[in-house]
């Protein structure tokens, strides 16, 4: 049969086992059946300990053969309480002999949360307050618990688009572009919702009606696990919409994106810093990073040839060269403030 | 396991998300249900290695104490192969055991003896008599009559040497799971049409009957755990081999598809059982019912919240209760003195 040991000890094991405890519940577990369960699971004792009346206590172990109240009564291995709205109203804790397995602690915390289910059952959580919970989570536990329950993989690459409250910006995406069972979700008054990531043959953009008017922005991408990192990108990019660009992709400004208000993003995931930091590696690499801030400095070809004794030609071709590898025009004007972000963002890293 | 797109039309239809898909489950055997590795019958190949795979597990660490196993050849019918039987009796054995013949199961095509080793201990010790597990040809390389004919074969062989194997000729059970207990019901009709050996008792667990797939839950039950009408199709077809014609082929013999036999009298007292969310539910119950109609004695369960091959969950508690009885029912068709379960 199956054993947590032989789960991977990464997001994709702890989502099975949050799937496996969340299961009991839907189904209408009891704490035999949660005990039955958790030991089958960890194949090793479990316990379960629950405060009774007039300051009893009720304990309860069973083995993965079959057994209540094995015995010998071994070392708690991993214990933890069950918490019932502010009141500790028990303990779970498993009996592991030998090396602890690393999805351990998860399983035993799962066990005290489905207790706590059981012991005072609550109403399910709907899929927008799962949806909200991946946006705005409180820990990581948080996040792949919305995952397993919202029936997304935590490292499928997905978007956030961000619009403002009450709006519908239309956005010309492929059908089921929603991952899972995600909904839509108001914060602050702004309207999110996740989208899976097209890639980069099927870009993500406006119907073209500019009569609508409707400003939207659209993250960079992330793993669904992480999205909640890249809110703040899909912001800004919405703040820089305009009549003529009503929805803007958080790609298309580049290093920009990492000047945005919220929590740091990571510079790995901008195109424009990993292309960067590539260029870092070689010797020419560097000697084209160099022209261009010269370039951005002096503000033409010829103070930049200068500047740098070269014949302007040479300068071109270096701009050129690096265009094709960033892939836009690193001295278009439109493109300047994008340019300069990148390399004040290189020289601080 | 994910769905990366949003099943639209039940997303937007407000589908319930605290609702699951198979709501009576068990609660422990749902749990199971998301820990089971995904199967595809048509991939012959890789669910057997997955299947070795997880009895492996199962197997690591087994304790034989107090069980002896002697792993017997013994000659196949007419040309046939040699087949391979396992043979348990306990270790302090007295007198000639009643014995049960045990056919495991795997839709015909998967599977081996060794894997229900722990069943075949746990019988022996909880009733103190023989268990012979039978390692029969798969299909699809060896088609109906070959499995069938192993099974037989190894059953004439244990009454022709009761004897010398320590076993009572006049308490012989025979029994299966799954395609096991469609094996094991073609077995005894043989038997009774042979008219050489006297099977005493009939032990179906969720047997596979009938290749004809019309029954309700064979039609409905299109995507339950690790049975389902695909899987099923697949498995007939495997069986029956290239000349089968599909559930309207006339000539499928009754010892493979025991279902499609009229007459069902003079047939030994029987126990068959069947899980709630399992295509071959119905066609098991049927088969009871016209076993009764036949004046056959019979002993009929169909358990609550579980599917075909749940028992595998050895802790669920739905899981003990179905071993208790089936090996009680056992016990008692076989007139084995052993303390109530």
């Amino acid at each position: 049969m199956y054993r947590l040991a032989e789960l991977d000890a990464d997001s994709a094991g702890l989502v099975r086992v949050i799937d496996y405890f969340d299961t009991l519940v839907r189904h209408g577990a009891d704490i035999a059946s949660l005990l039955r369960a958790s030991a089958t699971l960890a194949d090793c004792v479990v316990g379960i300990e629950t405060s009774g009346k007039f300051g009893s206590r009720d304990t309860r172990r069973y083995d993965p053969r079959g057994q209540w109240s094995p015995w010998p009564q071994r070392t708690r291995t991993t214990a933890k309480e069950i918490v019932i709205g502010d009141v500790v109203a028990g303990r779970v804790w498993i009996e592991r002999l030998g090396d602890r397995v690393p999805l351990d602690e998860m399983l035993v915390d799962r066990m005290a949360l489905t207790a706590a289910s059981i012991l005072q059952p609550r109403r399910p959580l709907t899929d927008a307050e799962h949806s909200r919970n991946l946006l705005l989570p409180m820990d990581e536990f948080a996040v792949l618990t919305a995952c397993t329950a919202l029936r997304i993989d935590p490292s499928t690459c997905v978007r956030v688009v961000v619009t403002k409250s009450g709006a519908d910006p239309r956005l010309s995406v492929f059908a089921d572009a929603t991952p899972g069972r995600a909904t839509g979700v108001e914060i602050d008054g702004d309207s999110l919702r996740l989208i899976l990531d097209p890639g980069p043959s099927r870009p993500i953009s406006s119907d073209g009606n500019t009569a609508r008017l409707t400003y939207a922005g659209i993250s960079l991408a992330s793993k669904a696990s992480e999205a909640h990192l890249v809110i703040g990108t899909a912001r800004f990019a919405r703040d820089q919409a305009s009549k003529c660009t009503p929805v803007v992709n958080a790609d298309d400004l580049g290093a920009l994106v990492l000047l945005a208000p919220g929590p740091k993003v990571e510079h790995v995931r901008v195109k424009d810093m990993t292309n960067a930091l590539g260029l870092q590696t070689s010797e020419t690499g560097v000697q084209l990073l160099a022209t261009l801030r010269v370039y951005l400095r002096c503000g033409t070809l010829r103070a930049t040839a200068d500047s740098m004794h070269l014949h302007h030609s040479s300068v071109a071709h270096r701009l050129t060269k690096l265009s094709d590898h960033f892939g836009f025009g690193v001295d278009a004007l439109e493109n300047r403030a994008r340019a300069t972000a990148m390399i004040m963002l290189l020289e601080s890293a | 396991m994910f769905l990366h797109a949003a099943d639209d039309a039940d997303h937007n239809q407000g589908h319930d998300w605290s609702m699951p898909q198979f709501p009576t489950l068990d609660p422990e055997l749902a749990a199971a249900v998301t820990m089971l590795p995904e199967g595809d019958f048509s991939d012959l190949a890789t669910s057997r290695s997955t299947l070795n795979g997880m009895v492996d597990t199962l197997l690591a660490g087994l304790s034989f104490d107090g069980v002896r196993l002697q792993e017997l050849t013994v000659p196949g019918s007419g040309g046939d192969p040699d087949i391979d039987l396992r043979l348990f009796t306990p270790m302090d054995a007295e007198g000639l055991l009643p014995v049960l013949l045990w056919i495991h199961g795997g839709g015909f095509a998967v599977g081996t003896a060794e894997s229900c080793d722990p069943y075949c201990i746990d019988v022996v010790r909880a009733l103190g008599f023989a268990v012979v597990s039978v390692d029969y040809r798969l299909a699809p390389e060896t088609p109906f009559p070959g499995p069938l004919d192993d099974c037989y074969a190894a059953l004439i062989y244990i009454h022709s040497h009761a004897d010398e194997l320590g076993i009572d000729r006049d308490r012989i059970a025979v029994g299966g799971q799954s395609a096991g207990g469609g094996l094991a019901a073609g077995t005894t009709l043989k038997a009774r049409d042979e008219g050489v050996v006297p099977v005493a008792f009939q032990l179906l667990e969720i047997p596979e009957l009938d290749d004809r797939l019309n029954t309700v839950s064979m039609t409905e039950f299109t995507d339950t755990p690790l049975w389902n009408r695909p899987n099923a199709i697949m498995s007939w077809r495997y069986y029956l081999g290239e000349t089968y014609a599909g559930p309207e082929d006339p000539d499928v013999s009754i010892y493979a598809a025991p279902s499609r036999a009229v007459d069902l009298t003079n047939l030994p007292p029987t126990y068959l059982c069947t899980m709630e969310l399992d295509p071959l539910r119905d066609e098991g119950i049927e088969y009871a019912l016209r076993l009764l109609q036949a004046g056959v004695s019979v002993e009929l369960h169909s358990f609550p919240g579980t599917f075909h091959g749940s028992g595998m969950v050895a802790t669920a508690e739905v899981s003990k209760r179905c071993v208790t009885e089936s090996l009680n029912a056992l016990k008692r068709g076989l007139r084995v003195l052993a303390p109530t379960l």
